[in-house]
């Protein structure tokens, strides 16, 4: 499970520094897109008419608590994430998905976050969308997630497994002129996992091993159950939306 | 720019979690494992090549057991998985008869020693700390002290014998032979083509050496002159300066010194006292490291022996084998020579014990009552 906290200036500076390559890297990437088809979208703007509708396709997001989150027992990391909303023409159902992909792996000190989550969800907006608007406002959302995690807190703490998750949630979404959107929700719902704790050998060989000492001919992989019910999800994402522009070119309209 | 423009882009970064998940982990698989040891004794090379020439004693194997080292009976094995830094993490023992045993050892890296565990007269100490396995004997007595000393005829010619008082030492118990075996960071492989496969599964096998660690001296001494007089010890003997105990890794004997106490056998055929003295050799030094022995510190090594006469009286009479014992520091044979003359006896047996060695004797047969 994923906690959060408030992080006060002293921790950001002591953070700041600390972040890794690849989380520049994926923050880099989603400021680039954004700024690529921001600018795209200013430049077709010069040449539009203001008769011309918008049609919007799709958005992406990235959720801001999981780019500098606290985990305890861990400690300070990042879960980059991102998410993609279809947006259908009309009606009030989008369709998405989420991916998060932390990979962080600090070998000397036996601390592993490492997860591999993939998310598919539906939102029905209680407000139907018309023409030439965006699907914001409030919703309700069902998601079903499957994901694969190795998480090591120190030499003789760590979990490696799988899991499934489904959820229902609430949320809001704001758009933010004709591009940007902040969108906040909350889920609740179940998480099941299979998964087998493992410790540091501490031995010349450097390996890690099941933590497990019975029979070895009796082992079998993922014999240890987690579930989880209540919280899943908590999410504050910015996003980014996609769209085309449509001219009208009815005659009388020219 | 459509949804389907970028949903290669979206594969890609899906793509991301598809990196393998670390660290890799491992099941502590235990192997079967067969020890076997063997007891690498050659007292041709340990002792003396024509050892068997110089001891003349008849010595009665079947009474008194083999003059050389028997095979161990049991051992005991300290097992040491080494940690990343290649040190000790835990401590794990089995007992097993014999000198082979087929056991379960988990997959690793491990320090193991193994000992003889067939006697009640060694002690060991320390096992939890793989570098400090000591073993000693009990102490019994707080010292021999009335003794007078006696010069073998080889002293006497070369009138080097020391008159030197008994060290202050504490007397202990003769150890039983002792053997050890330690192997460094041995790899309990995982992998099949290590393995033998015996019996329809596959075994490990281990192979060591085992080497004394105890060290037997056959002291022979020849009574010259006796005619009779000398006939036995019932104190047996002592040899005193020897090492209190042994470290089963370094081999290096311990600094401190005791007293070893056994039995003199007296052959009234030959005038010839036989004695098969085991001690854990010359304090402070490795017997097997010749540059050790060489400056381990120096005796004196005296031997004590209890001497029985005729006429019942008896003795003890101290005798300076330190160069003898200096120079067989694995065990060997030692032969003294000495003259009955130069020592006469000295104490007569008192009390009003049963005295075998008087004649004429007369039983006497009665009746007592006991009321209650």
């Amino acid at each position: 499970m994923v906690f959060y906290i408030t992080l006060k200036m002293s921790q950001l500076r002591v953070f700041l520094p600390r972040l890794t390559v690849a989380l520049k890297a994926s923050v880099t990437l989603v400021l680039l897109l954004i700024s690529f088809f921001y600018t795209r979208a200013q430049s077709d703007s010069t040449r539009t008419q203001c008769n011309d509708t918008l049609a919007y396709h799709f958005g992406l997001s990235t959720n801001l608590p999981y780019d500098i989150t606290y985990i305890p027992g861990y400690g300070l990391t990042s879960i980059p994430s991102l998410s993609l909303e279809i947006y259908p023409s009309r009606g009030r159902w989008t369709f998405g998905a989420d991916i998060e992909w932390p990979m962080w792996r600090h070998y000397d000190s036996h601390r592993y976050f490492q997860i591999n989550s993939i998310t598919a969800w539906s939102r029905c907006y209680f407000k139907e969308r018309k023409i030439n608007d965006r699907f914001r406002g409030w919703y309700g959302l069902a998601n079903i997630s499957a994901a694969r995690y190795g998480i090591g807190f120190n030499e003789s703490s760590g979990w490696q497994g799988e899991g499934l998750a489904t959820s229902l949630g609430i949320g809001y979404k704001w758009a933010l002129g004709r591009h940007f959107t902040i969108d906040m929700g909350l889920a609740l719902g179940v998480f099941y996992s299979a998964y087998d704790p493992y410790v540091w050998g501490n031995d010349a060989t450097g390996w890690y091993y099941y933590d497990y000492g019975g029979d070895p001919e009796a082992f079998r992989k993922r014999n240890q159950r987690f579930f989880w019910a209540g919280p899943t999800r908590l999410y504050i994402n910015i996003g980014f939306d996609f769209w085309s522009r449509k001219r009208d070119r009815r005659p009388d309209r020219q | 720019m459509t949804a389907h423009h970028l949903l290669p882009l979206f594969l890609l970064l899906a793509l991301a979690p598809a990196c393998s998940i670390e660290p890799p982990l491992h099941l502590r698989k235990q192997a079967e494992t067969r020890i076997i040891l063997d007891a690498e004794v050659n007292v041709n090379v340990m002792w003396q090549a024509d050892w068997q020439v110089m001891w003349t004693f008849p010595w009665n194997t079947e009474v008194y057991g083999p003059l050389t080292y028997p095979e161990p009976a049991s051992m005991r094995l300290h097992l040491y998985p080494l940690d990343a830094q290649g040190r000790p993490r835990s401590h794990v023992v089995n007992n097993f008869h014999g000198t082979t045993a087929e056991i379960p050892i988990t997959v690793g890296i491990y320090d193991m020693i193994f000992h003889n565990n067939d006697s009640e007269v060694l002690l060991f100490s320390g096992d939890m700390d793989h570098e400090e396995i000591k073993c000693a004997t009990r102490v019994i007595a707080s010292g021999i002290k009335a003794s007078s000393p006696v010069k073998t005829l080889s002293q006497k010619a070369e009138t080097k014998a020391s008159i030197d008082s008994l060290p202050e030492e504490p007397v202990a118990l003769m150890p039983d032979p002792l053997f050890s075996s330690y192997e460094k960071a041995h790899y309990i492989s995982d992998n099949l083509e290590d393995y033998e496969y015996i019996d329809g599964r596959y075994v490990l096998r281990i192979e060591g050496t085992l080497q004394p660690l105890s060290y037997i001296h056959l002291i022979q001494i020849n009574l010259q002159n006796n005619d009779g007089r000398v006939v036995g010890s019932n104190g047996g003997v002592a040899l005193t300066g020897v090492s209190a105990g042994v470290d089963l890794c370094s081999r290096e004997t311990q600094a401190s010194s005791v007293t070893v106490i056994t039995d003199a056998l007296f052959n009234r055929g030959t005038d010839q006292f036989g004695i098969r003295m085991l001690s854990f050799g010359i304090p402070g030094c490795n017997p097997y490291d010749p540059a050790s022995v060489a400056v381990a510190p120096e005796g004196p090594h005296f031997l004590v022996l209890n001497v029985t006469y005729m006429d019942a009286t008896w003795r003890n009479i101290r005798i300076d084998i330190t160069d003898a014992y200096r120079a067989l520091p694995l065990g060997g044979v030692i032969t003294l020579d000495l003259d009955v003359d130069d020592f006469p006896p000295e104490h007569a047996i008192r009390g009003d014990g049963f005295q075998a060695l008087i004649d004429n004797w007369e039983e006497v047969r009665g009746e007592t009552t006991i009321i209650n």
